[in-house]
């Protein structure tokens, strides 16, 4: 839910780079006005919250290798003022013991979490993008599918048990455990016979 | 009562084929995910050959430790000093390798890949989206797996220099402080936007076999290397 709450909140101004390398475009005053936006605290209930960091950083990452219109930043700052105020009127679900409560977006009314999620599409369609959310995770992809940012922890799994080996080797190990239970009912059956026989 | 033969013949041949499905099914699932970690490591030494995952990614830098064919209007040769307009840098997309990671004395020597996606971790030093590149004035966070790319990590200390080259400048950084922190511990990587500092990251113990909480960071701090001067001229 935490996942969920930062994605959206932050999906219409998140994305790494767009498909396709270009060169920097530095930072215009369309995507200067989303960053600063980003950056400006508000309050839901009795609290004030800020979008965090790494989402701010991602965005800034994003329009450095992009450029977007003026009429672009408008559609992602109003959909961003719509979410603001859909989080702002659910605060009762939202902010426990003076802290934002990631989990209290599941008791929101679902027309809101709906309306949420719709916000954010929309300001991720602005900018040629899609959002995609499951119960693992948040990603956005290009028009093509790809996926251009994950929102998934920041730091990742980097052990063995992460690196990609042979994918086959589990059907070996199945067929070893199925051949030595056979072997074991073949066992079974035997003795039983063998002690009706006596 | 005897009964068909074929039936027999059936059974016979039917019955130890569904008891081997069934007993692998069951096998495969109440203890995959228990010993699933050690599968993997046999996995990995029952490979024939090492697994290639080239050619999954981008690639702008084009390796021998030169930006080869990446020359930009501004700039006819890369540097290690100076600035570097932000205009000319040719800007990492998502899976892009852009540069190489190096670290002499230990053996360090990766590619450096913006994203840090699952294909990026299998080839490579792989970049936060949530950090920025080398030059810019900002935190350069970078995992690695602990078994291939990184497991050379555990034989830096302070004062050693790793150098990063990219498709537009070359970078230093000497390492400050290594540590031992929660993979959830924010602290133990900020993201700055006013401090250039580059943070490598890796599981730990190097050794572990599965999931491991911990990771192993090491910080160093920015030597020399190009400012770019878009980020220049704000700061």
């Amino acid at each position: 839910m935490k996942k969920f709450l930062i994605g959206l909140l932050s999906a219409g101004m998140v994305t790494a780079s767009c498909a396709g390398t270009v060169f920097a475009a530095g930072i215009n005053s369309a995507e200067q006005r989303i960053l600063d936006q980003l950056d400006a605290p508000y309050t839901i209930g009795s609290i004030t919250v800020s979008i965090d960091q790494t989402y701010r950083n991602t965005a800034e990452n994003f329009f450095l290798a992009n450029d977007i219109s003026e009429a672009q930043a408008d559609t992602v700052l109003a959909e961003l003022d719509i979410m603001k105020e859909i989080l702002s009127r659910n605060a009762q679900y939202l902010v426990k013991d003076g802290d934002f409560y990631f989990e209290g977006l599941t008791d929101m009314p679902k027309d809101d979490q709906d309306a949420l999620f719709a916000s954010a599409q929309r300001a991720l369609k602005a900018l040629g993008f899609k959002l995609a959310v499951d119960d693992q995770n948040i990603s956005v992809t290009d028009a093509n599918g790809k996926e251009l940012f994950s929102a998934g922890e920041v730091i990742k799994s980097t052990g063995l048990s992460e690196t990609q080996a042979s994918s086959h080797a589990w059907m070996l190990y199945t067929g070893i455990a199925g051949v030595l239970l056979l072997a074991g009912g073949v066992c079974l059956i035997a003795k039983k016979r063998a002690a009706s026989h006596s | 009562m005897n009964r068909n033969p074929i039936l027999n013949i059936v059974l016979s041949i039917l019955t130890p084929v569904i008891f081997i499905l069934l007993g692998g099914a069951l096998f495969y699932l109440g203890c995959t995910w228990t010993i699933g970690d050690p599968l993997e490591l046999a996995d990995t030494y029952l490979l024939e050959q090492r697994p290639d995952f080239s050619g999954r990614l981008d690639d702008i830098y084009g390796g021998e430790g030169s930006a080869s064919g990446v020359v930009s209007s501004a700039n006819t040769a890369l540097t290690d000093s100076g600035t570097v307009e932000l205009s000319s840098i040719q800007f990492p997309s998502y899976e892009t390798i852009y540069g190489q990671i190096t670290c002499a004395r230990i053996g360090l020597d990766a590619p450096l890949i913006f994203g840090d996606s699952m294909n990026a971790l299998d080839e490579g030093a792989a970049q936060s989206t949530a950090s920025f590149i080398p030059g810019y004035g900002g935190t350069i966070l970078a995992g690695g797996h602990n078994n291939t790319y990184f497991n050379c990590l555990q034989n830096i200390t302070e004062g050693d220099v790793i150098r990063i080259d990219t498709s537009y400048g070359q970078y230093a950084y000497q390492v400050s402080s290594v540590s031992i922190h929660d993979k959830n511990d924010s602290d133990a990587y900020p993201l700055s936007r006013d401090r250039e500092q580059l943070i490598l990251y890796t599981c730990y113990p190097f050794d572990a076999l599965g999931t491991v909480s911990n990771r192993y960071f090491v910080y160093a701090d920015y030597l020399s290397g190009p400012r770019i001067k878009a980020a220049a001229q704000q700061s």
